[in-house]
C-alpha cells in the first residue's frame, strides 16, 4: 500500500458521470406525435420511426447478437414494433419500450441459436492468446471482447455504457431492479477489465491480493 | 477503507451514482493507493471507450426485408382473420351441437323407457300415443342420428376448407416445416377414420358409443386448433 498522498490522476479522481443521450422534452414530444401518426396509418411516420431508431437498435442488437445474426433481428424487431403499436400503452417512454423489444428479441435469439463452431473457435483462440502489448485500436478489441461476455451482463453494458441508458431506464428496459442493474454492470465492467487488461494501461494487481488496513 | 471495498464501488463510483460522503471517502483512498487509482483508471478507460463506440449504420436491405414482413403478415391476417371469425362461429356451433346431442345421448341410455322393451310393444304404445301421427314423427334414436350426422358434416368441411388454405401456404415453408405439418395432418386423419370405424362396427349396438363419438368429436376440434394457428403462423417450426 503506498502511503504517501498520490498525486492527482485526472482519470481515475474524475467522475465521469453517466453517458447522456439527448432525452429532452421535445424529443419526447416528438416520439408521441409520430407514434399518434404511425397509428393513423400513415406511411411517411412509420419510415420517420425507423430512420430515427435504426442506428440504436441495430447498434444494440449487433453487439448483443453478433453481425452474422443482427439483420434479421432487428428486422423481426420493427415488425414487432409496428405490429404492437396499437398495444403500447404509454406508460413508459417510447424509446425504453423499442429497446424492451429489442433486447428481448436479441436475448430470445440467443437462447434459440445452436452453438456454431466457429464461436467456439473463436472463444478457445482468445482464451489460449498469450499476452499482447497494449493495442491501440481499444474500441476494436473492445467489440471484440464483448462477444465473450454472457448475454445478460453484454445487454446492460450495451445498454448503458454504449447506448447511454440510465440505470433506471436500465432496470425497466431489462424488467430488473435499479440495484441489479448496477451490480450486473459492476459484474460486466469487472469481465471486460480481465478480458482486456493487457490492452489497458497500465496493469493493475488484483484487490484479492491487496487487502489494504483500514487507514485512519 | 480496503482496496476491495473500494474496487467493489468502482462502477457507482465513475457513473456519478455514489452519495457524497461515499464518494469522498473512495476518493480519499484513491489518493493514497495507486494500485486502486489504477485499477479506477482502467475502468475509466473502457467506460470512456464504450461511450465512444460509433454507432452502426444498417444496411439498407434491412428497411426493405421490414417492409416484405409486414406485407406477409397483412396478407395472412386479410386471410386468417375473417376465416378465424367464421370458423369460430362455426366451432361454436358444431361444439353446441355435438355437446346437445352427447347429453341427449346419454340421458337416452339411462333413462329410457323403451331400454328394456321389446319392439312389438314400442309399436303398440306408439300407436295408442298418438293415432295417426306417429309413423311421421321421427323416433329420437333418429333425430340423434341426423344431428349427429350435421354434426360430422359440419366438422369434415371445416376440416376440408382449412386444410385448402393452409397447403395455398405451403410455397412459404421450409422443407421441416412442410414435413412436420404434413406427419400432424396425417395422424388426425388416421385417428379420425379409426375412430368413425370404430363408431361403424359399432352401430347396431343397443347403446350409443357416447365416448367414441366424444373422442372422435375432440379429434376433429384439435385438427380445427392447428389448421388455424398454422394459418396464423403460429407453428412452432415457423418461429
Amino acid at each position: 500500500m503506498s502511503a504517501s498522498v498520490s498525486r492527482l490522476p485526472s482519470r481515475a479522481l474524475a467522475i465521469i458521470g453517466p453517458k447522456k443521450r439527448a432525452r429532452s422534452s421535445d424529443a419526447e414530444f416528438d416520439d408521441e406525435e409520430l407514434l399518434a401518426d404511425c397509428l393513423r396509418g400513415q406511411s411517411q411516420a412509420m419510415d420517420l420511426l425507423y430512420h430515427r431508431y435504426k442506428r440504436r437498435v441495430y447498434g444494440l442488437v449487433t453487439r448483443i447478437v453478433g453481425a452474422g445474426d443482427s439483420e434479421e433481428v432487428v428486422q423481426e424487431v420493427f415488425v414487432r414494433i409496428y405490429r404492437g403499436l396499437a398495444k403500447f400503452r404509454g406508460d413508459s417512454q417510447l424509446s425504453t419500450w423499442i429497446y424492451r423489444l429489442a433486447v428481448n428479441c436479441s436475448l430470445s435469439h440467443i437462447a434459440k441459436r445452436k452453438r456454431r463452431p466457429e464461436c467456439e473457435e473463436y472463444q478457445d483462440q482468445v482464451a489460449a492468446e498469450p499476452v499482447p502489448v497494449a493495442d491501440p485500436a481499444l474500441s476494436r478489441r473492445l467489440e471484440d471482447a464483448l462477444k465473450l461476455l454472457p448475454a445478460g451482463y453484454r445487454a446492460v453494458l450495451v445498454l448503458h455504457d454504449i447506448e447511454g441508458q440510465s440505470h433506471e431506464q436500465c432496470a425497466e428496459i431489462l424488467g430488473c431492479r435499479v440495484g441489479t442493474s448496477k451490480s450486473q454492470l459492476h459484474k460486466a465492467r469487472a469481465r471486460m477489465r480481465e478480458l482486456l487488461s493487457s490492452s489497458l494501461q497500465p496493469k493493475v494487481a488484483c484487490a484479492t491480493d491487496q487487502d489494504n488496513v483500514e487507514e485512519g | 477503507m480496503r482496496c476491495r471495498d473500494a474496487q467493489k464501488l468502482s462502477s457507482d463510483y465513475l457513473d456519478g451514482e455514489l452519495e457524497p460522503d461515499a464518494s469522498a471517502a473512495v476518493r480519499g483512498h484513491l489518493r493514497t493507493c495507486t494500485d486502486c487509482e489504477h485499477y479506477f483508471a482502467q475502468e475509466a478507460e473502457l467506460v470512456e471507450a464504450a461511450a465512444s463506440l460509433a454507432s452502426l449504420e444498417p444496411p439498407d436491405s434491412i428497411w426493405e426485408g421490414i417492409q416484405a414482413r409486414i406485407a406477409r403478415a397483412e396478407v395472412q391476417d386479410a386471410r386468417g382473420g375473417l376465416l378465424r371469425r367464421w370458423l369460430r362461429r362455426r366451432t361454436r356451433t358444431i361444439a353446441l351441437t355435438g355437446a346437445a346431442v352427447l347429453v341427449a345421448a346419454a340421458v337416452l341410455v339411462i333413462v329410457s323407457p323403451w331400454k328394456h322393451q321389446e319392439p312389438s310393444q314400442r309399436a303398440d304404445s306408439r300407436s295408442q300415443e298418438e293415432p295417426g301421427k306417429q309413423s311421421l314423427q321421427p323416433t329420437f334414436a333418429e333425430e340423434r342420428a341426423a344431428q349427429l350426422a350435421e354434426s360430422d358434416r359440419h366438422y369434415i368441411e371445416s376440416i376440408a376448407e382449412l386444410r385448402e388454405l393452409v397447403e395455398e401456404d405451403r410455397s412459404a415453408w421450409g422443407a421441416e416445416e412442410a414435413a412436420a405439418i404434413d406427419a400432424q395432418l396425417a395422424s388426425f386423419h388416421r385417428n379420425a377414420i379409426g375412430q368413425r370405424l370404430n363408431l361403424t362396427s359399432g352401430a347396431g349396438a343397443s347403446e350409443p358409443d357416447t365416448m367414441g363419438r366424444a373422442t372422435l368429436y375432440a379429434g376433429y376440434r384439435a385438427e380445427i386448433a392447428f389448421l388455424q394457428s398454422t394459418l396464423a403462423g403460429d407453428f412452432p417450426e415457423r418461429r
